[in-house]
């Protein structure tokens, strides 16, 4: 068993904080959503379509972004290459275990499915520069196979 | 081949996280309304099942996609004649039997609860059809109650309601509404048609 940590503590840097979720699954989104809830974070979205993703990514004001890579079937890099050029911090999230990334997020943070709570947050808090004494919740980035 | 074969191996192993994940909100949410354990329980177990009986018709068509009257048949076969189920031939894509035979499987327990299949004299329509709005089409598919227990709106949204309208609304991209008559619940959907295969006949 793994000390359940102080959750004040630990989310009080989401506290706020406009976090843009990117999931097509609504499950998912909604447990995701719930996740952030709880921590405070005030939630962009959900949104599962990648048009939609991308208006939102563009026009938004945004601390923070997860981004599920397939979107029925679409890749989300867009949506992705909209938060690099505006400067928000993004994660991916994927069921995807040897995705191969298109080599300019290849050193992009990512968090494969199913998830757990605690490491959600550890990888946000990473995201938002707050939470730097966590360590090792997030998954190392993904070795690239089939190069 | 090989390369075709790491393809297959690399969607298999979305697919199947994308389920684990699902299942591990499920199985969070579906305690909310739950009344007991054992309750809970069932709740899980039955909405798995609803899961992996898709699952099942669509790798027997090679995950291209399942009719809709086979997604519905099976499920209410144990009504016999007091769910009817009507509509043109149609095949849904996988995604869209998944959410549903999982929309469906909520209506259906709802039913057998609270509402028509809750007494002997209570009946259920299925019927579905395609029409065109707006230049555009969509699947339309009605769930009409009727001869059960007086109906009234509920006063909270449960879980089922909840996961009828995101995995209709949200997941397919689809309109829901939800009109609690006197006489039962009557229950439309407007599925975009992207979901749809066309028969080749």
């Amino acid at each position: 068993m793994e000390p359940v940590a102080e959750k004040s503590d630990r989310t009080s840097y989401l506290q706020g904080q406009r976090i843009l979720i990117v999931e097509d699954q609504s499950l998912i989104a909604m447990e995701l959503q719930d996740f952030l809830d709880k921590a405070g974070a005030s939630i962009v979205g959900p949104v599962g379509r990648l048009q939609r993703a991308l208006s939102m990514a563009e026009n938004s004001s945004l601390d923070a972004a997860l981004l599920d890579v397939d979107l029925n079937g679409e890749r989300c890099w867009p949506v992705a290459d909209t938060l690099s050029r505006r400067g928000i911090p993004f994660a991916f999230t994927t069921g995807y275990s040897n995705i191969v990334m298109p080599e300019r997020f290849e050193l992009h943070p990512s968090l494969p499915k199913p998830y757990r709570e605690k490491d959600l947050l550890a990888l946000l808090g990473k995201l938002l520069g707050t939470d730097r004494e966590e360590s090792g919740a997030i998954s190392a980035v993904p070795e690239p196979i089939g190069r | 081949m090989r390369i075709h074969q790491d393809f297959l191996m690399a969607e298999l192993d979305h697919r199947v996280k994308n389920t684990l994940a699902t299942i591990q909100a499920l199985v969070k949410y579906s305690s909310t309304g739950a009344g007991s354990m054992e309750d809970l329980t069932k709740g899980i177990q039955e909405r798995v099942h609803a899961m992996a009986r898709t699952h099942g018709f669509l790798a027997q068509n090679r995950w291209e996609g399942v009719e809709l009257h086979k997604v519905m048949a099976e499920q209410f076969a144990p009504f016999g004649e007091r769910v009817t189920i009507a509509g043109p031939k149609l095949m849904l894509r996988p995604k869209a039997a998944l959410s549903i035979s999982l929309a469906l499987h909520e209506l259906m327990t709802n039913a057998a609860k609270y509402g028509a299949l809750s007494m002997a004299s209570g009946l259920v329509e299925i019927a579905w059809g395609v029409r065109t709005r707006n230049g555009e089409r969509w699947l339309v598919l009605s769930w009409v109650e009727q001869g059960g227990p007086p109906v009234a709106p509920p006063t909270r949204m449960g879980f089922g309601r909840l996961l009828l309208e995101r995995s209709l609304g949200y997941d397919l991209d689809g309109e829901v509404s939800l009109d609690f008559w006197p006489t039962g619940l009557v229950c439309t959907a407007m599925i975009p048609f992207e979901h749809v295969i066309e028969h080749k006949e």
